[in-house]
């Protein structure tokens, strides 16, 4: 773990404006985020988790505050240049998996890598692998459809890596599946981590949580508790 | 009933909300409903409309045509229509008239020249006539040599005699015979067009001899006969009386033709049918619109579905909300297009020259109208609601409330809605493509070089009577007279009389050739156009001679027959050879086999446009008015700076041949003006269904594109989230759209050229394919197609992955 963190929000707020009424989403949030982390952002619903987690992924942008990436502010970045970091940079887990319907597993997973302009048979090969890391190369030509919900998180979790991102954020990866295909994931999660990568995950299920080396509580928008978990800690090493 | 009502006000309110939405449907169908409705009332007076003298339709005129010239008809001789009237055995009735006659009305104080016509006995009973006051004609005044009687139409009645009763019985100088008035007919008799006057068939002064052509024959079908089968039955009677009639005469073949057609020009039958085809192509086109802006809102308006479902409404109650919101909206776009079409369809008839217009070619407003009006509402509404019916009828309940809860917006039509673009796009491409081949057409006769002036010119029809001026050398003398005493009258730089003006559509036709035999058994060189002028005229429309001399002003009645001649017709008799001194043979008129005429050419002058102004034939032979039988010919008096008063003129005429009727006045360039009206008014209102078309084309593909966008929303959000750059992303998108347009501009393309045959009689000096205006009009509404994907962008660009992703 380097001393620059890779993510470092400093007094971040995010205000939505509806019918005239003014909702803090987020309030001053301060949180570093070092490469190799596996940060779980932990609180009930609508504390602002999934807020925080659209700003770190950039598909949102602060209302105040400021937001390095990679030791680069980032808060007020042009449309286009967000989304060539985003594709670069991050790599996302939905709870619901978002994957595309008419294309097949490879082709979901090869996405991400055709909007940086990758040579075709980098990218082939950078999409196998991924799906090979997942256990799903066995299913690469199958639709989404054609899978169960714990194949196809997987499916959506091999997408985010095949780019190789700097960060992975996950939110509520675990939320559409069972109990035991949601272990699963967070297993798979945590050999990614053990692996180097970084990880960042919205849930608010406090056993999934415990899977991270360290938690962020919010609460109204506010971070009120982080936590540092030993064994996941000691894994991190 | 309460349901029903309930259900409306949901409808009205559900429009209401959807204001926007629903002022675009609203909009862009009431337009397309009226100018269909406006077509379909100009196909309906032309085609399908009977004239009040004629409600069954089965009326039919009988005219002749010589083999191998088929735009020169000839009437029938008193002996063809006695031998068809014994021998025929198709028509049930069958009676003789001469339909146009220019008639020389003398009153007290003047002479005046109305429109006539002579009926015999036999065309009044078939057409079921009654008078208002006095008796028809009898069968014995259809003789020759009987007693002239006349009947009056009830305006002549009114307004030259002020309705006085005791005319009937009163004589009348009738081309300066003395006619009784027998009879006047009701106001609702008109017949074939606004006659003020019929005379009886035995009032002719044409019918000279048995072989004399006079009659126009009008007739009824036998039930189940049909106008071939009649031809063929008169053609088959010709050729067993061949050899009964003058050489003159033989062989010709009899038309028979719809009664309507008498007043119908070519030109007119082939814009009202173009327009009205085109207006199919544009209700169906703003039908496919009103499908797609439905779909925009059933997509928006998605999640409503399984709600309903949830609440145990039934499919068939969900479709029928659906289907009586959009019908509710067809018909306020129906009674908008009535409105519409009662207002634009008397005003194009106000544009067109009433000269060239029958009687029963006006608007009325009537219910087969309302009725059209509401099968275009109920069509589109069933185009319009096909598709959502469709996936709501054929999805599960359970599959409509998982979609509500997921948020998926699944139609599953995306493959109709592309079918419909394109099929949006090959219309509006034969649209575009029919527009811009007659928009260029009118361009080029707008734009033709006249080779002569027409400006400052003001046109006279003329006509002289035998009894006022029997011999050539009277009607000669008045002729200079009048001329001399206009040329007096201040601003006036000439004036001249001529038969016909150039590019007048009655121009005279000669044909042509170097030796007397070229012009045997109807066989010639070519033809031209023939003008019986005075030397002024070619100093009046500034027609330069280039060569030799033009007419004397004295030019004696007998003696060689001289002629001048075009440059171009000059360098077809003798190629590369001086025309001059040079003798040539012509046929003047209809009649094929009288006896050529030997022409002396003594001047050749510039080219110029000399027929009609559609027509391609422009070679002219003029020879001198002077030695000429004209009876009615064209005065044209040239003013310095505009043309002169038609006041000083009459005025003018009248104290100096007060003899002379005058009669339609215009002015040169108003003549020409009109005779392109049609064409002008067929091109103008083709530019308006293209560029309406281009505005519904523009509508389309922003709803198809932005529905589509609203579809596939999450994959977007997705693919945004993933990283991909909008604008690519959108490229991509748009690529996709302007693909399906390529496509259907190149169906619309081959489809238009397939219509350019039917087109040719609108289109003056542009090809029936010209490749230029293909490619433009393809081009242009592939870029129109692009530019209509531009909202779509703003939409992808408003997608926010983070809410999107999040609502999933």
């Amino acid at each position: 773990m380097s001393n620059s963190p890779l993510i470092a929000l400093d007094a971040v707020t995010k205000v939505f404006l509806t019918d005239e009424v003014e909702t803090h989403a987020l309030s001053g949030i301060h949180l570093d985020i070092h490469k190799g982390e596996y940060v779980a952002i932990a609180g009930p619903s609508g504390c602002g988790k999934s807020t925080l987690l659209s700003i770190l992924g950039l598909l949102d942008t602060p209302t105040d505050g400021t937001y390095l990436l990679n030791g680069r502010p980032v808060q007020s970045l042009a449309l286009a240049e967000r989304a060539r970091i985003r594709n670069r940079e991050i790599g996302f887990i939905f709870q619901s998996f978002n994957l595309i319907g008419d294309l097949t597993v490879f082709e979901n997973v090869e996405l991400p890598l055709t909007y940086r302009g990758m040579p075709a048979a980098e990218r082939k090969q950078r999409a196998q692998a991924a799906l090979e890391q997942v256990g799903m190369g066995h299913r690469a030509k199958h639709l989404p459809s054609q899978l169960s919900g714990g194949q196809q998180q997987r499916v959506a979790v091999a997408r985010a890596l095949a780019g190789s991102p700097a960060v992975l954020l996950a939110d509520e990866p675990t939320g559409n599946l069972d109990s035991k295909n949601g272990e699963a994931v967070m297993n798979l999660l945590a050999d990614l981590h053990r692996g180097g990568a970084t990880i960042v995950m919205v849930t608010h299920d406090t056993r999934f949580a415990r899977h991270a080396a360290r938690s962020v509580h919010l609460f109204d928008g506010r971070v009120v508790e982080e936590n540092a978990f030993t064994k996941a800690a000691e894994s991190s090493l | 009933m309460n349901l029903f009502l309930y259900e409306l006000a949901l409808a009205w309110h559900r429009l209401r909300r959807r204001r926007l939405h629903s002022a675009i449907m609203l909009g862009t169908f009431a337009f397309s409903i009226g100018l269909s409705l406006f077509s379909y009332s100009l196909f309906h007076a032309i085609f399908i409309k009977n004239p009040t003298f004629d409600p069954e339709g089965n009326l039919c005129l009988i005219e002749q045509v010589a083999p191998g010239h088929g735009d020169v008809w000839q009437t029938a001789s008193p002996f063809e229509v006695r031998t068809w009237t014994e021998q025929q055995a198709v028509f049930s009735e069958f009676a003789p008239a001469v339909l146009y006659r220019s008639i020389f009305l003398g009153t007290p104080d003047r002479t005046e020249r109305v429109l006539g016509a002579n009926l015999s006995s036999g065309v009044l009973r078939m057409l079921g006539a009654r008078p208002l006051h006095g008796r028809l004609f009898t069968a014995e005044e259809d003789k020759q040599g009987t007693a002239p009687v006349i009947l009056l139409s009830h305006r002549t009645w009114q307004t030259r005699f002020g309705g006085d009763l005791t005319i009937l019985g009163r004589q009348l100088l009738i081309d300066a015979k003395p006619a009784t008035v027998v009879g006047i007919m009701p106001p609702e008799f008109r017949f074939p067009n606004d006659q003020e006057v019929w005379l009886s068939l035995g009032f002719n002064w044409a019918w000279g001899t048995s072989e004399e052509a006079v009659f126009d024959v009008v007739a009824r079908l036998k039930p189940g006969q049909t106008h071939a089968r009649a031809a063929a039955d008169l053609e088959q009677i010709n050729r067993r009386i061949s050899s009964e009639v003058a050489a003159a005469r033989q062989g010709l073949q009899p038309i028979v033709m719809p009664f309507r057609h008498y007043y119908l020009q070519d030109q007119l039958r082939t814009s009202a049918l173009v327009l009205f085809g085109l207006s199919l192509i544009f209700v169906l086109m703003s039908s496919a619109n009103i499908a797609n802006l439905v779909m925009i809102d059933f997509i928006e308006t998605g999640s409503e579905l399984g709600v309903k479902a949830a609440l145990g409404i039934s499919a068939w109650s969900m479709v029928r909300h659906i289907v009586l919101r959009i019908f509710l909206l067809t018909l306020l776009s129906a009674m908008l297009g009535l409105l519409i079409a009662v207002i634009l369809t008397p005003a194009f008839y106000q544009m067109l020259p009433a000269s060239n217009l029958p009687f029963w070619l006006h608007f009325e407003m009537e219910w087969h109208l309302i009725y059209v009006a509401l099968g275009l509402a109920l069509t589109a509404t069933a185009v319009a609601t096909v598709g959502p019916a469709g996936f709501i009828l054929l999805t599960k309940p359970e599959t409509l409330i998982a979609n509500t809860l997921t948020g998926a917006r699944h139609t599953g039509h995306f493959t109709w809605k592309r079918a419909i673009l394109i099929g949006q796009m090959a219309l509006l491409t034969i649209l575009g493509i029919i527009s811009g081949l007659l928009v260029c057409s009118n361009y080029n006769l707008g734009h033709i070089e006249l080779g002569f002036n027409p400006d400052n010119i003001l046109t006279l029809r003329c006509g002289m009577r035998v009894i006022d001026y029997p011999t050539q050398a009277a009607r000669r003398a008045a002729w200079q007279r009048s001329c001399e005493a206009l040329r007096q009258l201040p601003g006036v730089t000439q004036a001249v009389c001529v038969r016909e003006a150039p590019m007048h559509r009655g121009v005279l036709t000669l044909y042509y050739a170097t030796q007397r035999d070229g012009l045997a058994e109807g066989r010639s060189e070519g033809s031209a156009n023939q003008f019986l002028v005075t030397n002024a005229f070619f100093d009046l429309l500034r027609i330069p001679l280039i060569a030799g001399e033009g007419f004397r002003p004295d030019e004696p009645a007998e003696g060689p027959n001289y002629a001048v001649i075009t440059r171009g017709l000059a360098e077809k008799l003798w190629p590369g050879k001086s025309a001059l001194g040079r003798s040539f043979f012509v046929r003047v008129g209809t009649n094929l086999r009288t006896a050529p005429q030997e022409l002396i050419v003594k001047g050749v002058a510039a080219d110029f446009r000399s027929g009609p102004a559609m027509g391609n034939r422009h070679d002219a032979v003029f020879t001198s008015i002077l030695k000429s039988e004209a009876m009615f010919y064209d005065l044209l008096v040239r003013g310095e700076q505009a043309p002169p008063s038609l006041e000083a003129v009459r005025e003018t005429m009248r104290q100096t041949e007060p003899k002379i009727p005058l009669y339609f006045p215009n002015t040169y360039r108003g003549m020409l003006q009109d005779q392109l009206k049609m064409v002008e008014l067929t091109s103008l209102l083709t530019l308006v269904y293209a560029v309406a078309a281009g505005l519904l084309c523009l509508v389309g593909v922003y709803s198809v594109t932005v529905s589509q966008l609203l579809q596939q929303k999450r994959e977007y959000g997705i693919r945004l989230a993933l990283g991909g750059p909008p604008f690519n992303l959108w490229l991509r998108f748009a690529g996709s759209y302007v693909a399906n347009a390529v496509v259907g501009v190149a169906v619309g393309a081959g489809l238009a050229s397939l219509c350019g045959p039917m087109l040719a009689a609108l289109l003056y000096n542009v090809g029936q394919n010209d490749a230029a205006i293909f490619a433009i009009i393809s081009l242009g509404i592939i870029g129109l197609s692009a530019l209509a994907c531009l909202p779509s962008l703003v939409r992808l660009l408003r997608i926010d992955p983070a809410s999107c992703l999040r609502s999933l």
